[in-house]
């Protein structure tokens, strides 16, 4: 695979200053040895990727999704906390996070007699929330000039989702268009720590906020939320990929 | 220098409660009674002016209702005045300059006159004056003198969109043509002297009318799309829909906003060509009657609105939504399927004021698919609520959130404990 200059150039340039940070302090703490901080337990993920429900996957025929929304992308943006209570020297961390997303998908609902499209608006919108064990493989970054950290997530999930029109919430033969759906949320991903970019400001960051890193992250998603434990759910799963920004605290 | 002699002017509300004479030093109180408005007073003295208030001076219907009145009660008056009069002008600088009165020379006149009474009709008696005859004064610029001959028709006429425009009306006691009455409680003036100002405003116009108004269809519901600078407009409030309905391609029709709906329909003048292509696309697509009034072929015959002009009394049991919009698309729900409806938008400011209509546009609303209902004619079963956490089978999930939960706050709370 070709890869891009700029790619390389990139890594080189981090590598390089990544090695000569943690050179010069180690030179600075020899010389002013600090008393040793304590390991960050908290993490923040500001998310963001394309999300498609997988609604059709559970028809053979007609695809629901498709028919009304079309097959333009849509988007979850979301957020994740995480605690990591437990530190495995030389290895990472293991701790547990709660994620919320949100998407949404609207079309314009089409006239029954067959007569096209009508202005008004039909719309699909879910909540994902999931409780996830999350393991943090830090050592790469701590111990090399490699500033990545891989990961792994683990966990149960939900979608709540609802379906609209341009009266409300959706309703057919009175049966509520609103619905839970349960599932399993797996992630396997990598962060890459941008404190390389701007170490002083990184510190400063440290210093007076308290974040200890940043990080731009990287994720396949697989939320196979399509009714564990329940039949007939509406599936609202998807496999995607998820990039963001992650602070450490 | 000043003569001692003082004028006091009490206003009160309809029942004049307050007889009683006021102190010689005391400044007026208008602060209740005078024509109110979503319980708010709508002249007030001595106060902070703001344009954008709602409610604060005569409107549109108040300059149109001759019947309504501010009321005034002096208590004293000095005893060599031989007249009473009130000016109106749009700032608080002191009429009681004769030229800001009658201007000479290239001065044009400040202060424009909204009443005049003998000293006779008003000393110890209750005297009124007209909405009309402030708006004659500040917006005509033209004293009043004979209050009885304004005409509503020509006054409160504007046709352009304005905003709430301040006024104050100046009281002053005049021996011939020299002033004499002040007050300590009024503004203005040079030296000590001061006139008594009330102060108010006006605001007979109200928002420009959208422009290239279009509606879309849907369930028991009608999109209006249009373009429109009311929004610019200092005191805009929103939009307001009225709907004609015709005659449904079933039988019987109602619509939302009509108090007697099918009452409303007999009245109309049904024009059964209109309905003649319903259930073909023509309800779905946007159509707008030109400007002269002409209506499309899909319009039900017989609709009151005229675009361009104010909407009367006689539309308002139409009115079928209302809208603060600012992206120029209004929803108008509760609507029936199968009726075609002609739609026209008004404005409205928070002076209580209404511009006038917009072109009229016509469309059907008609029963459609949402999400939902191509989900559940395809089989899908899903739907009923979000309801508590865990039910059935998924029952375990919703107890393990919950446990994991509850264990997270208990460890925060355990680690937060002071330690001994």
């Amino acid at each position: 695979m070709k890869k891009s200059p700029f790619v390389l150039v990139l890594a080189l340039t981090s590598g390089v200053l990544a090695w000569t940070s943690v050179a010069h302090a180690q030179e600075a703490d020899a010389a002013f040895p600090k008393p040793p901080r304590a390991e960050s337990k908290f993490g923040l993920e500001l998310r963001f990727g394309p999300y498609r429900p997988d609604v059709d996957s559970a028809f053979s025929g007609i695809k629901p999704y498709e028919q009304v929304f079309g097959d333009s992308t849509r988007f979850m943006v979301g957020g994740e906390f995480d605690w990591h209570p437990l530190h495995i020297p030389h290895f990472g961390s293991l701790g547990v996070g709660g994620l919320i997303g949100f998407t949404s998908a609207s079309g314009n609902a089409k006239f029954t007699d067959g007569s096209g499209d009508s202005a008004e608006t039909t719309k699909l919108s879910m909540w994902l929330l999931a409780a996830l064990a999350v393991l943090r493989v830090d050592v790469i970054a701590r111990e090399t000039w490699i500033p990545i950290v891989p990961y792994a997530k683990i966990g149960p999930a939900a979608g709540l989702w609802t379906s609209e029109n341009g009266l409300g919430i959706s309703e057919v033969d009175g049966v509520l268009g609103r619905g839970k759906t349960y599932g399993m949320m797996y992630a396997l991903g990598g962060m890459l720590m941008l404190d390389f970019l701007d170490r002083q400001s990184a510190k400063t960051f440290d210093a007076e906020q308290g974040v200890r890193h940043t990080y731009l992250l990287g994720e396949f998603t697989w939320a196979d939320v399509n009714g564990l434990g329940q039949s007939g759910a509406l599936r609202v799963g998807d496999k995607t990929w998820t990039t963001g920004l992650a602070m450490e605290f | 220098m000043i003569r001692p002699a003082r004028l006091l002017l009490a206003l009160s509300g309809a029942a004049l409660a307050v007889s009683a004479a006021l102190p010689a030093e005391a400044a007026f109180s208008v602060s209740t009674g005078y024509p109110r408005r979503e319980g708010t007073s709508r002249i007030f003295a001595n106060a902070t002016w703001d344009a954008t208030a709602a409610n604060v001076g005569f409107n549109r219907a108040d300059c149109f209702d001759t019947k309504q009145t501010v009321l005034l009660f002096f208590t004293e008056v000095p005893a060599e005045a031989t007249t009473v009069e009130i000016w109106a002008r749009r700032d608080n600088t002191s009429c009681a300059d004769p030229t800001q009165r009658a201007g000479t020379g290239a001065t044009t006149p400040q202060c424009y006159k909204v009443a005049s009474w003998t000293r006779d009709e008003v000393y110890s008696k209750q005297v009124s004056i007209k909405p009309i005859q402030v708006v004659q004064a500040i917006d005509k610029l033209t004293n009043v003198e004979d209050p009885a001959s304004l005409d509503p028709a020509t006054v409160c006429a504007k046709e352009a969109s304005m905003p709430p425009t301040q006024v104050y009306l100046q009281v002053m006691a005049f021996s011939g043509t020299t002033v004499v009455g002040f007050t300590s409680g009024g503004t203005g003036a040079a030296g000590s002297e001061k006139i008594v100002a009330l102060q108010t405003s006006y605001d007979i116009a109200g928002p420009n009318a959208p422009t290239g108004l279009t509606l879309g269809a849907g369930n028991k519901l009608l999109v209006a799309n249009f373009s429109t600078t009311a929004q610019s407009t200092s005191d805009f409030k929103g939009y307001r829909a009225y709907c004609f309905p015709g005659t449904s391609s079933g039988s019987t029709a109602a619509t939302k906003g009509t108090d007697a709906a099918l009452e409303v329909l007999d009245d109309a003048a049904v024009d059964d060509t209109a309905v003649s292509d319903s259930g073909d696309d023509s309800a779905s697509t946007a159509t707008d009657a030109s400007s002269t009034g002409e209506r499309a072929a899909d319009c039900p015959g017989g609709d009151p609105f005229v675009p361009g002009e104010l909407p009367g009394p006689e539309i308002e049991k139409y009115a079928c939504g209302e809208s603060s919009t600012l992206t120029g698309e209004m929803k108008i729900d509760g609507l029936m399927n199968g009726v075609p409806y002609a739609v026209a938008i008004g404005t409205t400011d928070r002076q209580g004021n209404s511009g006038p209509l917009s072109t009229v546009a016509c469309a059907m609303p008609k029963e459609t698919d949402d999400f939902y209902n191509v989900y559940r004619r395809a089989g899908g079963t899903a739907g009923g609520g979000w309801c508590a956490i865990g039910s059935g089978a998924a029952a375990p999930f919703g107890v393990a959130g919950a446990a994991f939960a509850l264990a997270l706050a208990a460890r925060f709370a355990r680690r937060a404990r002071p330690r001994r």
